[in-house]
């Protein structure tokens, strides 16, 4: 028995010695996507809308147009070979490709896309935010959106929106086109296959699932008949990989192609390296800082002017943020219909300034208040925060944690968090931030930023619902920059201060990785050399 | 001072008064007890080590303000992650705030942690351990189980429960860690209660009619005493380990005011190119942590019964 045990434990030390190391190069045709696979709650389209999910998703699933990740405003084919739209722009009638099969073999037909747009809306989860805004309904959507034969598929809209917004939001990762004929065969008690499509594909797109290990793994491997021609890379792996530092020794072992979620510091570090390329992607949100109007000291204008310059945004922008944003005080993002040429510095640091507007706000002797911060990753701008805002006056005192619920619940006095979109158009963050059609507490409208904080300008809300009618793309651009000019001159209780930025870090012998500001970055092009 | 005085050193007064062989009181006899103790402890060099080290942290609270060379919360962002200087001793992290001001004003921080903890601790395991112990049977039975659940799960594990549930910072940390830490201390008084429950002194006692509650505090206790400092003392490493992990998972100290493991767990993520950060209060930790180990060592060689 003791000679087992000790045979046993000799083995035991000689597998462990042997066991290779766990840095190696990846295969040439391999691409390793090191992320936080962790934070991937389904696989179906229509309930999701978080960034790592939608990259995957989008994978795995084309959609009938997409966005050039470059010329954002542009929308191009996919599954969709063409489309018209009608002179009064009620109507969208699509040509789908021909020839088209998805995974599993089953051609791909007009009536695929149209139940999958139709169970986007019927299922009404997070995935359907974006096309939900046009005005379907379940109830609706049935008629609305239809195949008229094979490869023609008719989309009227029920009520006027610029048809560009509904074609961004058609191009979104939840709009992703499932083989309806695979995806039925597992319908459970009428509930499109929700159940299944959870952990499960019925792909369409360029690669298709072969595992998910939830926090740990997933392994997909692409489709050798994709209409768009067979991807390099044999399988793309998502591994998770939390922990920033580990992230980045991996990153320079080349044990990992493609690193998400870097630290900032870990960033700054293998900017130096030059085996390794950062892509900065430019995102469709802000970092703000939000001041709850129900509080009543927080609610006075001059007490939200103070608050605009209690920000070192200029060191925090050569520090923490020197990867994760770039200084903007717009609410329409750099580049896009109506937004200033340049950064407009309107909010100086400046807390002598910040000192004298409480003092005539009736704060001679300071404010105290309680500082949220979103998650942890906002923790070193929270304490910077807290420590420039103590030379105007301002005692904050931070409550670490995740306070996003609280943020929604409008249980808060001042918050620091960030926003995100998918929709490539101001209308989008407009919604975020200014928009709030109903103030009071029962509304509930948490999905706007500008109902979260209490804030209630009406003007803003009548723009923005301007400028989803509006069609003539002047026009549009007119409204958004008179909206950009009442927010500010509004002293909002909103206060945005950096573009978000997503850094994608790549390995240098990888190519035709783009990330994509909507998430929906594509592996099918990648190759390593 | 004039040289012939000096031919053979005169010890002074009071030390020949304690090392004298013929005690004239019982005072002068307990007394010499105790100094013959003090001099087996100073012939212990890692116990003074570590007595050493705890004054030096009493120093450096007291002193904190003249010690700091900088504010420990004002930032610099134009300064950050710079390395060891004469201007920061020590570095600066991420915000631009001086590494070396910040482990003096956390020492503040950690000591308070510390002497609460043992404050609480020390009297409530006492109590609970002596009356288990000394009254036995129902008494004994429920005290004793209300310490076996909080044997039952991992110190860190319910301080950090605690912690979640009282909410975030320091004097919560302290009840948590407080509550986590007292069941070792009753487990140890109740066995020496045990032992001494039918000694012929307490049974004198008893005969004279004192009540129960006189015999534990007066005659139980303070048998106990000797060993539950010695494990008090032992305990405050875990105790300072135990503060610094809530610390690291943001439960303990809150921002702005610098605490070791919250400074451990910001400057994590900056290990790898600016080691300092992290480094500076990680040893502060092993150091204390240290300190009282070697003199909670030293302490129970001191106060072992069979020797002196």
């Amino acid at each position: 028995m003791a000679r087992f045990a000790r045979r046993g434990l000799v083995g035991l030390v000689a597998a462990l010695a042997l066991t290779p190391p766990a840095l190696a190069q990846t295969p040439p045709n391999m691409l390793v996507i090191g992320t936080d696979v962790g934070s991937i709650p389904t696989l179906d389209p229509a309930a999701l809308n978080a960034r790592t999910v939608s990259e995957l998703v989008s994978n795995l699933y084309d959609r009938l147009v997409q966005i050039d990740p470059i010329e954002l405003q542009t929308v191009q084919p996919m599954l969709a070979e063409s489309w018209e739209v009608a002179p009064d722009g009620s109507k969208i009638t699509m040509k789908m490709r021909e020839g088209v099969t998805f995974a599993s073999g089953n051609p791909f037909t007009a009536e695929d896309a149209a139940w999958s747009i139709r169970r986007v809306i019927k299922m009404g989860q997070v995935g359907s935010t974006d096309i939900a805004q046009w005005g379907f309904t379940p109830e609706n959507v049935d008629d609305l959106v239809r195949a008229e034969d094979d490869t023609t598929l008719v989309i009227e809209l029920p009520e006027k929106v610029s048809t560009d917004l509904v074609l961004y939001s058609l191009a979104g990762s939840s709009l992703g086109i499932i083989d309806s004929k695979e995806a039925m065969e597992h319908e459970a008690n009428g509930d499109l296959a929700a159940d299944w499509l959870r952990g499960n594909a019925a792909e369409s797109g360029p690669f298709s699932l072969v595992e998910w290990r939830p926090n740990d793994l997933v392994i997909t491997q692409r489709n050798d008949n994709y209409w768009g021609g067979q991807p390099a890379m044999e399988r793309v792996l998502m591994r998770h990989i939390p922990e920033s530092g580990n992230l980045r020794l991996q990153l320079e072992g080349a044990s990992v192609d493609v690193g998400h979620y870097v630290g900032a510091s870990d960033l700054e570090a293998l900017a130096e390296n030059p085996d390794i390329e950062i892509q900065n992607t430019p995102g469709f949100g802000f970092y703000y800082i939000a001041l709850n109007q129900k509080d009543p000291d927080l609610s006075k204008p001059k007490v939200r002017e103070a608050f605009q310059h209690v920000l070192d945004w200029q060191g925090l922008a050569k520090a923490n943020m020197r990867f994760n944003g770039v200084p903007w005080q717009s609410i329409i993002p750099q580049g896009m219909a109506g937004a200033p040429q340049a950064l407009e510095d309107h909010y100086d640091f400046d807390p002598e300034k910040a000192r004298a507007l409480l003092a005539e706000a009736g704060y001679p002797d300071g404010l105290k208040k309680r500082l949220y911060p979103a998650s942890d990753a906002h923790l070193l701008n929270v304490e910077s925060l807290q420590a420039t805002a103590r030379l105007a006056g301002i005692d904050l005192e931070v409550i670490p944690g995740q306070h996003v619920p609280d943020f929604r619940a409008r249980d808060f006095d001042v918050y620091m968090g960030n926003s995100g979109g998918r929709l490539p158009d101001p209308f989008a963050t407009a919604t975020h931030y200014a928009y709030n059609p109903d103030n009071s507490d029962e509304a509930r409208l948490s999905g706007y930023y500008m109902w979260r904080t209490a804030w209630d300008v009406p003007e803003l809300t009548a723009l923005t619902e301007r400028s989803k009618r509006e069609t003539n793309p002047e026009a549009r651009a007119e409204i958004f920059a008179e909206m950009d000019k009442l927010y500010r001159e509004s002293d909002p209780s909103l206060i945005v201060f950096f573009q978000r930025i997503d850094p994608y870090v790549l390995r240098a012998n990888v190519e035709g990785y783009t990330g994509h500001p909507t998430w929906t970055t594509r592996w099918d092009e990648v190759t390593k050399n | 001072m004039s040289v012939c005085d000096t031919t053979t050193p005169k010890r002074p007064r009071w030390r020949a008064w304690l090392e004298t062989d013929t005690p004239q009181s019982v005072r002068q006899a307990s007394l010499q007890e105790t100094w013959r103790k003090v001099l087996y402890f100073r012939s212990q060099p890692l116990g003074m080590i570590g007595l050493a080290l705890l004054l030096l942290l009493l120093f450096v609270v007291v002193f904190a303000p003249l010690l700091a060379t900088h504010n420990p919360i004002a930032q610099d962002l134009d300064a950050r992650l710079l390395p060891p200087s004469a201007q920061y001793w020590l570095g600066t992290d991420h915000l631009g705030r001086d590494v070396y001001s910040r482990i003096v004003y956390g020492a503040r921080t950690t000591l308070r942690i510390a002497v609460l903890v043992a404050i609480i601790v020390a009297p409530l395991g006492l109590v609970i351990g002596a009356t288990a112990g000394y009254l036995g049977g129902i008494v004994d039975e429920i005290l004793m189980r209300i310490t076996d659940v909080f044997l039952a799960f991992p110190g860190l594990i319910l301080a950090l429960g605690f912690a979640a549930a009282l909410g975030p910072g320091v004097d919560n940390a302290i009840i948590a860690i407080a509550l986590t830490a007292w069941p070792p201390i009753a487990r140890l008084a109740r066995a020496e209660a045990l032992t001494i429950r039918q000694a012929d002194y307490i049974a004198a006692v008893r005969l004279q009619g004192a009540s129960a509650a006189r015999i534990i505090v007066r005659h139980v206790m303070p048998v106990c005493l000797p060993s539950v400092t010695v494990r008090v003392t032992l305990n405050m490493a875990g105790v300072i380990l135990t503060a610094a992990g809530l610390g690291f998972l943001g439960l303990g100290a809150q921002p702005p005011w610098p605490e070791w493991g919250a400074m451990v767990a910001v400057g994590r993520q900056f290990m790898f190119d600016y080691p300092w950060v992290v480094a500076a209060p990680g040893l502060a930790i092993a150091a204390i942590s240290l300190a009282f180990n070697l003199l909670g060592d030293a302490l129970r060689d001191t106060l072992d019964p069979r020797i002196g």
